[in-house]
């Protein structure tokens, strides 16, 4: 469906601009003619406006984003199960049979394992083994679908363990900054990770924080209030 | 009895290396792995595609490094160490 519609502006720029709010479009999208160039006349005698003509596929292009994103669940689907095998091959090449049951949702895969067996290799120092393998997943699942896929590995809810960990390791050095009335330092911390820690200082109203490049990581500080003004 | 046990679970080292690097390239025909044995050490030579190579080294040895500390705690399971050489 195409609606031709016109629209004015002091330069062909302007009426662009206009046309792209009215429309709810990026200027990429945005397809005209020019109908009449602007002019500025001589001393604002004989100055004319600038007209555009536009083409409005806007309808047209929604439908295509809505069955690219349905093509995609598709592929996902079957994704997953080729993942899970990845997955337990590079597992059973450490540990026998394990059973592991993965969650989709969106372009994020949640790979569960469980298993009574020690697996404290699998998750290596400071969780560097699961970061590997994730990203190791994480390439090989995107390049079977063609589009960019998380895979994230939980082992014995080594996650949930972590950020436990996590959160008691920020209460407390909140609490030392308010006792010693001193800014202290988090060892540095992922993106993922310092979400958590935010969401956490900023229910303390008596500290603030700030946060400092470290390497690939970030380190954040957390200083008390008063100290800052 | 120990020697045949280590022999097997260097073999599946081998197809360990061969499972993911298969996955991650485009021409999975022209992987070749050998192993250089050592005393504590074993050394194995990955060959690939002259156009997968990248897909393996990946951003700033990224993914090697990754494919590395997989081998290293496979290795370290028995006990040995384990070196991946990628050859051009």
């Amino acid at each position: 469906m195409s609606i031709e519609r016109e629209f004015e502006g002091e330069t062909v720029t302007d009426a662009a601009i206009e046309a792209c709010k009215e429309l709810k479009i990026s200027r990429d999208e945005l397809e005209f003619d020019v109908v009449q160039e602007e002019s500025s006349g001589v001393l604002g005698i004989g100055s004319r406006k600038a007209i555009i003509r536009i083409l409005n596929k806007v309808e047209k292009q929604e439908n295509e984003t809505d069955s690219s994103i349905n093509s995609l669940d598709d592929n996902l689907d079957i994704d997953v199960q080729s993942i899970e095998k990845i997955f337990k091959e590079i597992v059973n090449h450490f540990i026998g049979d394990t059973n592991i049951n993965s969650e989709l949702s969106g372009k994020n895969i949640l790979l569960n394992l469980n298993s009574e067996k020690d697996l404290g290799f699998l998750i290596g120092r400071k969780g560097e083994m699961i970061k590997n393998l994730e990203f190791l997943l994480s390439k090989i699942s995107s390049k079977q679908v063609g589009k960019s896929i998380y895979v994230s590995i939980n082992i014995n809810s080594y996650r949930e363990k972590r950020m436990e960990k996590l959160k008691e390791k920020v209460l407390e050095t909140i609490n030392k900054v308010i006792a010693i009335n001193r800014p202290l330092s988090l060892n540095p911390m992922n993106s993922f990770e310092r979400r958590e820690a935010y969401l956490i200082i900023e229910q303390n109203t008596e500290v603030i924080y700030k946060t400092k490049e470290y390497g690939k990581l970030k380190k954040i500080t957390i200083f008390p209030k008063d100290l800052q003004t | 009895m120990y020697n045949l046990k280590k022999g097997l679970f260097m073999e599946n080292i081998s197809d360990l290396i061969k499972l993911i690097v298969s996955s991650l390239v485009d021409n999975p025909d022209e992987i070749h792995i050998t192993e250089v044995k050592g005393d504590s050490t074993t050394v194995y030579e990955l060959k690939v595609a002259k156009d997968d190579l990248g897909k393996i080294i990946g951003k700033q040895g990224k993914t090697a490094k990754a494919i590395r500390t997989l081998l290293g705690a496979a290795a370290a399971k028995d006990k040995r160490r384990a070196v991946l050489e990628i050859i051009e």
